[in-house]
Formats: structure tokens, C-alpha cells, sequence
């Protein structure tokens, strides 16, 4: 251990870890904070760092494997008593452990940040965690193995790029080996982390036994192994797929609010508990014209979610994107206005509805979901034909100008009426 | 025709994600090559070289500029849009001056750092609202006056910080030390 904690404290790339640590911190908070208070969103968002850092951190990876190179002292260690694996076997060690730092830094801090509330689910964001310590070590292998064969200057910015490409390799292989968001119905497979962490230490081994630059390898072959093994490896690692669907939880997996409709969500979304109350009130308040289906489940708390909608085999469901009203208010009130509107009622006959209608209940929807969110422009942009964005503008002119009891009985006059054109009585 | 491949990384915008192409990168790394370059193993005795010394410096900076920048540009010319050129060639400015500053500063061999921390720092937070800030110059459109102008401040940047060669610093001060103490008599 006295020669491990030797290496850190004279490592080239010591004095990188406070640029790094701000960088971390940076990309943590300069950002939307949604993830603030919901555990799987707080790991994955502690983890985005890993993937920019890894730049930064592969080429000081690759700094330091040089540094025999730019002191001059490969003679001296490749005569040295202690066997050259066992040299750059300190090294790395040394390396990762610093180049780790900043990482764990930026973790431990969204843990603190998250842990003032504390709601369930702790071990997805300790499984997040462990996914972005695999990318740390990714990096720093790649900048390691790059160091290494291309010697100080090169070496370096050849291993910063060799990351992005690297990234960019993945999108072309797998498209998912970068995780931005945590959503409550994924989480990290415990599997392929352990396959992904079993690749990485395999690699960091094949790197120990990469060939001294300079010297006559000590078996035939010996570079090509290493490399082919270690690139293997990286590959490997790289194309586990991280992130999967979580299972359906059983009673106490979700918090569910009830009255009119009863709104379901994740436990571990307790943040939004008092949203979801506001907006049950909401719905209780809608006048009887509107029929609102008699439970909407949050997306993943149902087994038959995602099954395919069109053939209405999927029930009722909503997002909470990003902690935005918009996304579970926009969903709910389309929910709440296909139930009132039922294509599957044998008494209507929504077939031949006229365009006018089909506008009409535009209209209702754009104020149904205004109504629900308690506001009236919307955060999403949308490129719907420009009859509909005019419907839905009046729609929510009406939720904006009129007082809510004028309102609803706009609504329920609507609704009433388009309904008394298509079905048979009611 | 590489360059066309995109880098996916992480975005601080909804749903996180931005793509990045890899010409802008691929820009970077030539941009800095060349200053990378620089180093010797006599690097510490041409710090305080001389004139002629810092003559032919400058020459060999200036070959391998244009030169690594003719190629890039004509492979670039033949797999990108015409368009996208005017953007290499304005990014290719501002990354040439960072890493003039950060070869000035740490040496060198460590010239890479400041462009990737500052194309990190692009990359994560250039994009916003459905358009790139007007600080992205490297993918702001070719018409874009205000990236022009930070590229071109940030290349006069750089070319000031090569020319801050130890000598013409000690000149400097002594200037300033000259018109602090406007009583004493010349003093170079």
C-alpha cells in the first residue's frame, strides 16, 4: 500500500483532479434539476458526467502511462528488479484512483442533495452509480492503452479523441451505451454491470502486459495479444446494453391517490405525490359530462403497458418527463377524453364524425389539459397541421379568459353536444 | 466520409442527448496537431531562445498549419457540404489560438487541454432551446457574426501568447515599471 499511495502522491495527473471536480460539479447542476428527490434520476444524472469527463480523464490517462517515455526512464524500469507488470501495475492503480475522484466526488454530492428527502429506491441510484464507474474505468483504460503505444505529446490528444470515437462507435453498434436519463420503470441490469465490470478488470490486466515501447517484447506476439485482447475486451464491455424494464411491482412499489380517477405512480416518484393530489382534485371537479377512466397507472406499473395501442389493448397510462406538468397532464386529459368519447361504445357511432367535431373536441381536449395543468402555454413545441394548433388555441383561450365556472360549462355544453350527434341517446 | 459519423454525449437539453458529428471533433485534433508539434526535448532551452531561433519556430508553425489545414479542408471539401467548410475553417481558428494559449501556459505537449475542456464545455451546453448559442463556433452557421468574432478574438489571444516569449515579458514590465516612475531616466 506504501508504494500505491507513493504513486498518487506523484502522479503527473494529480493536479487535474480540481479542474475535474469543477467540470463534475458543473455538469451536475448547470442543468435542469428534475432529478433532485427521485433516486434512479439522480444516479443517471451523476453518471452524465462520466461521459464527458472520460474525455479529460482519457487523455490524462494517457499523460500519465507516457510518463516513463518523457522522463527517459524506460531503461531504468526495464532493468529493474520488480517485474514490469507489477511496475504498471501501480501506475494504473495510481491513476484510476485519482482519475475516479472526481467522479465519486460528483456522486457523493447528488447522493447528499437527494438524501435531504430520502424516498425509496436507494439501490438504483447505487446501481447508476456503479454504471458510471464502469465508464471511468472505461476511459481510463482506453487512455492507458493510447498513452502507451503513442508515446507524450501524441499520445494524449490521440486518447481525448479516442474516447469520442469510441462514443461514436457505439451509437453505430448499439445506440444505448450512453444512459442521460433515469426513468422509474428502468433500471440498470445487475447482469450485464457484473459482465461489463468482469471485461474492464480482464482489460486492465491485458494492459499491464502491453509491451515496453522501445524493447524487443519479452514472447513473440506479445503486443498484438495484448492489444487484440484488451480492444476485445473494450468492446465487450462496451456493447452490454446497461438499461432495462423494471418488473411490475407489487402493492407497495406504487403510491396511488384516489377519487373520481385514481392516479398510480412509482414510490420512488414520491416527490410528485403532492402534484398528483392536486391534480385528483382537479378531475373530481370536472363536471358529470366527462367520464374519466377509473384508474390511470403511471407507464411500467402496469403489465399490459406498451403493448400495442392501436389495438387498444393498452390501458390508460402516463410520463412524468422531466417533472413537467405538461407531459402527465397532456396524457391524462387524453386519457380522461377517449373514455368520455369511448370508440369502443356500441351506442356511438364516432365514425362519421364531421372535421368541424373532430375540431370541436380538439378545442375541449387543449382546455381539458390546460385545466389540468393550471396553465396555459404549453412547454412542448409541436408541428401538428395548423387547423388542430388553432383548435387547441381556442381551447385554451377559453381556460385563460373565462372564470371556471363559465368554463366548465362551456365544456359540459361541448362534450353534451358532440355526443348527442353521435350516439344513440345519453 | 468518417466525418459524417456522429458521437452521441450527453446534452444538457430535454431528453439529454445530442449528437455531435465527428467532423468537429476530427477539426479540433487538426487544428491542434500542429502545435502539439512544437515540442522538442530542448523544449526548456527554446523558451529563451533567440530571434532566429523563433524565426524559423514561427516558419515551421506556420508550414505545418497550412499545411495540415489544406489537406483537412480538401478531404473535407470532398465529403461535406461546402457550407460546412466555412464552419471548419472558423472553428479551426479558435481552436488553433486555444491551443496556442494552453501550449504557451503548460507546454507544448499539454496544448490539447484547454481546446478539449473547452470543447466538453461546447458540446454539453452549446445547444439550447432548438438553436446552438451564439459561443458555439463550432457549429453555428457559417454566417454567424458573433462566433466569427470569438474565434478571431480568441485566435489574436493565442498569437499574443506565443509572441510573450520571456524576453518580450521582461520588456513589458519594464515598460510598465518605465511609466510608473516617469522621473527616472530610460532604463532599457
Amino acid at each position: 500500500m506504501r508504494i500505491f499511495w507513493l504513486h498518487v502522491r506523484n502522479s503527473p495527473v494529480r493536479w487535474t483532479v480540481p479542474v475535474l471536480v469543477a467540470l463534475d460539479l458543473a455538469i451536475l447542476f448547470l442543468r435542469t434539476q428534475y432529478w433532485v428527490g427521485v433516486w434512479p434520476e439522480t444516479g443517471a444524472a451523476a453518471q452524465v458526467p462520466a461521459y464527458l469527463l472520460g474525455v479529460l480523464v482519457a487523455g490524462a490517462a494517457a499523460w500519465a502511462a507516457a510518463a516513463p517515455v518523457r522522463r527517459g526512464m524506460q531503461e531504468q524500469l526495464s532493468v529493474a528488479k520488480v517485474h514490469p507488470a507489477g511496475v504498471d501495475g501501480y501506475r494504473l492503480a495510481a491513476t484510476t484512483a485519482i482519475l475516479t475522484v472526481p467522479y465519486l466526488i460528483g456522486q457523493m454530492v447528488a447522493f447528499a442533495v437527494t438524501a435531504r428527502t430520502f424516498p425509496p429506491g436507494v439501490l438504483l441510484w447505487f446501481a447508476y452509480a456503479l454504471l458510471g464507474l464502469s465508464v471511468t474505468f472505461l476511459s481510463v483504460s482506453l487512455g492507458w492503452l493510447l498513452g502507451r503505444f503513442f508515446g507524450g505529446g501524441f499520445g494524449a490528444m490521440t486518447a481525448a479523441l479516442g474516447w469520442l470515437f469510441v462514443l461514436a462507435l457505439t451509437n453505430f453498434l448499439t445506440g444505448d451505451f450512453v444512459v442521460v436519463t433515469g426513468r422509474p420503470y428502468l433500471a440498470v441490469d445487475a447482469f450485464t454491470l457484473a459482465v461489463r465490470f468482469g471485461c474492464l478488470v480482464l482489460m486492465a490486466v491485458a494492459l499491464l502486459w502491453l509491451p515496453e515501447s522501445g524493447r524487443r517484447s519479452r514472447w513473440p506476439g506479445q503486443g498484438l495479444v495484448s492489444v487484440a485482447s484488451a480492444a476485445a475486451l473494450m468492446m465487450l464491455a462496451v456493447v452490454t446494453p446497461p438499461v432495462t424494464n423494471r418488473p411490475v411491482p407489487e402493492g407497495e412499489g406504487r403510491i396511488c391517490i384516489s377519487g373520481r380517477t385514481t392516479l398510480c405512480i412509482w414510490q420512488e416518484q414520491e416527490k410528485y405525490r403532492p402534484l398528483m393530489a392536486t391534480l385528483s382534485g382537479r378531475i373530481d371537479g370536472l363536471p358529470t359530462a366527462f367520464t374519466p377512466p377509473p384508474e390511470v397507472r403511471e407507464f411500467g406499473l402496469d403489465a399490459r403497458h406498451g403493448l400495442d395501442e392501436r389495438l387498444g389493448v393498452s390501458p390508460p397510462h402516463f410520463y412524468i418527463l422531466e417533472g413537467s406538468p405538461w407531459s402527465y397532464g397532456g396524457m391524462i386529459s387524453t386519457e380522461i377524453m377517449s373514455s368520455t368519447f369511448a370508440w369502443r361504445d356500441p351506442a356511438c357511432d364516432w365514425g362519421r364524425m364531421s372535421d368541424a367535431d373532430q375540431l370541436r373536441s380538439d378545442a375541449v381536449l387543449a382546455w381539458l389539459e390546460a385545466y389540468l395543468v393550471g396553465d396555459v402555454t404549453p412547454d412542448y413545441s409541436t408541428d401538428a397541421p395548423s387547423a388542430m394548433q388553432q383548435a387547441w388555441a381556442s381551447g385554451r383561450r377559453v381556460a385563460a379568459e373565462r372564470p371556471l365556472p363559465e368554463q366548465f360549462d362551456w365544456a359540459a355544453g361541448e362534450v353534451i353536444s358532440i355526443r348527442g350527434e353521435y350516439c344513440a341517446k345519453r | 466520409m468518417l466525418g459524417t459519423f456522429e458521437a452521441p454525449l450527453p446534452a444538457a437539453v430535454e431528453e439529454g442527448q445530442a449528437r455531435i458529428p465527428i467532423w468537429r471533433l476530427l477539426t479540433m485534433a487538426v487544428a491542434v496537431l500542429p502545435v502539439l508539434a512544437l515540442h522538442s526535448p530542448l523544449a526548456e532551452l527554446e523558451a529563451v531562445a533567440t530571434r532566429r531561433f523563433r524565426h524559423g519556430q514561427r516558419i515551421y508553425l506556420a508550414a505545418t498549419v497550412l499545411g495540415s489545414a489544406l489537406v483537412f479542408l480538401g478531404g473535407a471539401a470532398i465529403a461535406l457540404h461546402p457550407l460546412v467548410l466555412l464552419i471548419i475553417a472558423r472553428s479551426w481558428l479558435a481552436w488553433f489560438g486555444l491551443a496556442l494559449i494552453a501550449g504557451v501556459l503548460l507546454g507544448w505537449r499539454l496544448a490539447w487541454t484547454l481546446p478539449v475542456l473547452v470543447a466538453v464545455i461546447l458540446f454539453y451546453w452549446g445547444f439550447a432551446a432548438g438553436e446552438y448559442r451564439w459561443w458555439e463556433f463550432s457549429a453555428r452557421p457559417p454566417d454567424d457574426v458573433a462566433s466569427l468574432l470569438l474565434s478571431l478574438a480568441l485566435l489574436c489571444a493565442g498569437l499574443i501568447a506565443y509572441r510573450a516569449t520571456p524576453w518580450r515579458r521582461r520588456t513589458w514590465r519594464r515598460w510598465r515599471g518605465r511609466s510608473l516612475r516617469p522621473d527616472r531616466s530610460g532604463m532599457s
